[in-house]
């Protein structure tokens, strides 16, 4: 049994993170033994602007065996192949950031060196086209990837839309059915246990003491517990990631979605589109540093694919973590642990693997600071991996033009990224690293979408006949253009599954 | 990059198996290129009674080579491997065994290894290698390829002990046989030229006067490290602070019938000696500080401690492990040129790939190549630093009391990223993984638990699941295990070429 188990375990906030946690152990933990109790403000009733996730999620909705169509139903989802960059590098540029890679390794030799190899010798094939996923995000198409491994219909992955306030709502009602405890309540107070600094209790307005062995600081960006109780400082990340405000408004169809989350660059930040069942969640991020408040606001409403469904709300934020995300006996998940801005899809993610950690180092009654150690190290590479590759976006972009495109593009990176980028640049060579968001497939797919151009490429390509390497892109690109064209419309197939009865494709 | 100074000409340097897997898979990758390949072949420093114990990822690496396994099996009497067994580290613990394979799927999304130390603080585990294919097979001297079966419930690899000349002379034949590669034999170098300007090697002058040049060189001398130590200066790190034992005895015995598909180290008290079984003979080393105990008392008591009878023919080296940084300048050491391992856990070869297969997708594109020597600098060092601190543990984890170059291992301070991987796996079985592993998860689990580092707490996730549903599991992987290994032959059934 469980006597080494912590017996309380308190999460303070009901956002996307605090949910998933809270779901995660209402999962795992009999909750006879360990209670869960989740403190969460009364709902303020937010209609979602849409969430855009990786495939990750599936894993976790996997885990906690929801159904794919209740889930779709009850979140509004469409499902997700690709990201779609517009505008980027130069005006009228798109490239998509597919689930997926691009070509496979020619007579051992990676496809992305025998296309740069194809291109140094006058043959410009559009990258996009040899990723399964993109030419269907392109044809506004979707189908589950095929079982069958040696299919080009299995060479691609699926992530989701959906609003992030109905996820968590539907994981409170998964929740509190299986036992979970929640709480409406605003914390007035935090006591500390004088000897060792760690949180005994919080007060809520009600004058209810709510003690406990672990709290999970879920409270957002006031970080109720880490921040204010424990005084864990912030790293500030601005200098690189200087957006810090965003305007965000659903406005209505205007046609058939499509399985693409499109980000197009403005002129102080850039813009998302996340097409949900019954409307479109948009948002303009911006940099308070180089616009205004009413500027970006006009900014987005003359950038709406649709009308406009009430008025835009105001979103501030900051980008950078928390410098510990696990002191003492408090974990910060969501906002509370760390903010990268949501261009790469990752804020689900990011909650979402931190509570894989915490599952994996879960305390007992007596922490073990190992554990909140490694915890720390790892919740780390994840935010500095994404950090570095949100920075590459800004930074190589081209020929854009205006203050904050200036500024990113002349600023000093980071070490972690400026030694990838070299690498890159000099033969299309991808650094790998084990832990951590994202795979080569993902920096090819950005590199060359942001127009950086290897200055040769590897000279394994040459070991290849130029004839059978052409033959064989012209084949693939062929291949997967004739196999896309015989798959259904996104729009049809969600409307389609989600009216089903049931399935169990999560 | 720049056409005029584009690589054109790469020359190897070089000796044994070192020389010719860098030959054949630089060769493999460029051939039909405009790069020229040179193999200046320095004299064998193998022994006729020398044996080559490979990991699980030599066969992948021979069939990127095209080297058929029956023949090549066949001409170097050898043997497959299914693991290592060690004994006598850990006090009167048994012996328990590295497995070449994992230990079977996590129970509900936990690994397994978790509800193996719930059942051990309980005191109702039975040996951790127990739970392994790959160790009981090895343990009832048998052998398999895996089928349906076994692959839904583990991945099983195994490895090789090759007799070195014949292995040597495979690789050598089979490249030569192929072409592409310009092949000198010398029996030495003289003056190494560099580029005033940048401090390159411009050329290296052959035993016959003859100056070979070339835009990149390898350096594939072993231990000598003719070109990237001698000639480049690079600095050797010295690594003994870690490795106690400094010399090296190999002898031979008799071939074991049947042949177990497994080798063995055993510690004594100065040291340790490892038994590799070849098809026609027994491999033996003993590996000890000479501080402590002379060649010719290694060489007087190795018959006792093998327990075998030994040829006369031996020979006796020095062991110093030491690292130099791998590429500097346009010179690129592989193997022991960069890197001197201890012989435990027979990751020599390994360590050559490690630097082959990194050099294959970095071959610089012209004479220019700081990007590519820092990107493979970077990798390359972290692959073999993580190599040697798997090593490392056997000697630190050591449970032999009262045996002074023992009780000084126990005591010694470790590298700080195997120490923090030490102190993670012993609060609760966490394995922190760094990049550039070679030895994964399950390696390190057989290496900690084996060894007796039994973490101070499990994953509380484990008591979720029912303690009679986890004995019903356990019970059930050890049938499986039973029944499989009981239909096994003994490796010679599984030889498809004799010797």
């Amino acid at each position: 049994m469980d006597s080494r188990t912590p017996r309380k375990i308190v999460i303070l906030g009901g956002g996307t993170a605090g949910w998933m946690l809270a779901a995660s152990l209402t999962k795992v933990f009999n909750t006879r033994q360990t209670s869960v109790r989740l403190i969460e403000s009364g709902e303020i009733g937010i209609v979602g602007v849409g969430e855009s996730t990786l495939p990750q999620v599936r894993d976790f909705n996997q885990f906690l065996g929801l159904d794919e169509v209740e889930f779709m139903r009850e979140t509004n989802a469409t499902f997700k192949l690709a990201i779609e960059f517009r505008d980027w590098a130069r005006k009228g540029d798109v490239y998509f950031h597919p689930f997926g890679t691009h070509g496979h390794p020619i007579e051992g030799v990676p496809f992305f060196q025998c296309w740069l190899r194809a291109k140094a010798h006058g043959h410009h094939f559009n990258i996009d086209d040899f990723s399964y996923p993109s030419v269907a995000s392109r044809e506004q198409k979707f189908e589950f990837p095929s079982e069958d491994l040696t299919s080009i219909r299995s060479t691609y992955s699926y992530a989701y839309h959906f609003d992030a306030y109905l996820y968590a709502k539907y994981l409170r009602r998964w929740s509190e059915k299986r036992g979970l405890k929640r709480t409406e309540g605003t914390v007035v107070d935090v006591t500390l246990h004088p000897e060792n600094g760690y949180i005994k209790s919080l007060t809520l307005a009600s004058g209810e003491v709510v003690k406990g062995d672990i709290f999970i600081d879920c409270s957002g960006f006031r970080a109720l517990l880490i921040g204010e109780a424990l005084k864990v400082g912030w790293e500030d990340w601005a200098d690189w990631l200087p957006c810090d405000r965003a305007w965000a408004i659903s406005c209505g169809l205007d046609d058939e979605y499509f399985a693409t989350t499109r980000c197009t660059a403005r002129e102080a930040g850039w813009q998302w589109r996340i097409p949900l069942q019954n409307r479109i969640g948009t948002g303009y991020v911006f940099s308070s540093r180089f616009t205004t408040e009413e500027r970006a606001r006009e900014v987005l409403m003359e950038n709406l694919d649709g009308p406009a469904i009430g008025d835009p709300r105001l979103i501030r934020f900051r980008s950078g973590r928390r410098k510990t995300s696990w002191y003492k006996n408090c974990i910060s998940l969501g906002l509370a642990s760390g903010f990268l801005e949501p261009l790469e899809s990752t804020s689900i993610y990011m909650s979402q693997i931190a509570v894989n950690f915490l599952m994996r180092l879960f305390p007992e009654q007596e922490i073990d600071p190992a554990l909140a150690e490694e915890y720390n190290r790892l919740v780390d590479i994840e935010y500095t991996r994404v950090r570095d590759f949100l920075v590459l976006h800004y930074h190589a972009s081209g020929e854009r033009t205006g203050d904050l495109w200036k500024h990113v593009q002349t600023m000093t990176l980071p070490d972690s990224l400026s030694d990838k980028m070299e690498i890159f640049r000099r033969r299309g060579h991808i650094h790998r690293y084990k832990d951590g968001l994202f795979s080569p497939a993902s920096w090819i797919a950005v590199y060359t979408g942001q127009r950086i151009s290897p200055g040769g490429y590897d000279p394994q390509a040459d070991n290849i006949s130029l004839d059978t390497m052409l033959k064989t892109m012209t084949d693939l690109r062929d291949h997967i253009a004739s196999n896309v064209a015989t798959m259904p419309g996104h729009y049809d197939f969600v409307r389609d599954y989600t009216h089903s009865k049931g399935a169990a494709h999560v | 990059m720049s056409e005029a100074s584009r690589i054109r000409k790469l020359v190897i340097v070089g000796r044994d198996e070192a020389l010719w897997l860098a030959a054949s898979i630089l060769r493999g990758s460029f051939h039909r290129t405009a790069i020229e390949i040179t193999a200046v072949e320095l004299p064998s420093r193998r022994h006729a009674i020398d044996v080559i114990p490979t990991l699980r990822n030599q066969q992948a690496f021979h069939g990127l080579l095209h080297i058929p396994e029956g023949p090549l099996m066949g001409t170097a009497q050898a043997t497959f491997t299914l693991g290592q067994r060690f004994v006598g580290f850990s006090g009167g613990e048994p012996p328990f065994t590295h497995p070449y394979g994992t230990y079977g799927p996590a129970i509900n999304r936990v690994r397994f290894h978790q509800f193996w130390v719930k059942a051990h603080k309980k005191g109702q585990a039975q040996a951790y290698d127990t739970f392994s294919l790959n160790a009981a097979a090895a343990g009832k001297g048998r052998f398999f390829l895996p089928d349906n079966d076994i692959d839904a419930f583990a991945e099983c690899d195994y490895g090789y002990h090759l007799d070195a000349v014949a292995y040597c002379q495979v690789l050598k034949q089979l490249l030569l046989a192929r072409g592409g590669v310009t092949h000198i034999e010398t029996t030495g170098i003289g003056a190494v030229t560099r580029d005033p300007a940048n401090g390159d090697i411009a050329s290296v002058q052959l035993a016959n006067g003859h100056a070979v040049t070339g835009d990149l060189f390898i350096d594939a001398s072993g231990a000598d490290s003719l070109l990237l130590g001698e000639a480049m200066q690079a600095p050797l790190v010295s690594w003994t602070q870690w490795f106690p034992c400094d010399r090296v005895l190999t002898a031979m015995g008799p071939p074991l019938s049947p042949l177990p598909a497994f080798s063995q180290v055993s510690a004594f008290r100065s040291g340790w000696t490892m038994l590799t079984p070849l098809r026609n003979r027994t491999g033996i080393q003993l590996v000890y500080r000479g501080a402590e105990l002379s060649d010719t008392d290694a060489t007087n008591m190795a018959p006792r401690l093998m327990g075998l009878p030994l040829a006369p023919v031996t020979h006796v080296a020095a062991s110093a492990p030491g690292f130099r940084q791998p590429w500097v300048g346009n010179c690129i050491g592989i193997g022991e040129a960069s890197t001197r391992f201890d012989p435990i856990d027979n990751v020599g070869l390994q360590s050559l790939m490690l630097g082959l297969s990194h050099l294959t997708s970095l071959l610089p594109l012209d004479r220019n190549m700081a990007a590519e020597r820092k990107e493979f600098n970077l990798n390359v060092t972290s692959g073999l630093e993580r190599l040697r601190d798997y090593q490392i543990c056997h000697y630190k984890l050591n449970k032999r009391v009262g045996e002074p170059m023992w009780d000084q291992c126990r005591d010694m301070a470790v590298p700080d990223a195997l120490a923090y991987k030490i102190k993670l796996f012993a609060a609760r079985g966490h394995l922190v993984e760094y990049d550039d592993e070679t030895f994964v998860e399950h390696d390190w689990h057989a290496l900690f638990l084996g060894h007796g580092l039994i973490p101070g707490a499990y994953d509380p996730v484990v008591d979720q699941t029912p303690d009679t549903e986890v004995a019903r599991q356990l019970q059930q992987r050890l049938t499986f295990i039973k029944e499989k290994v009981a239909d096994m032959k003994p490796m010679e059934a599984y030889f498809t070429h004799k010797g």
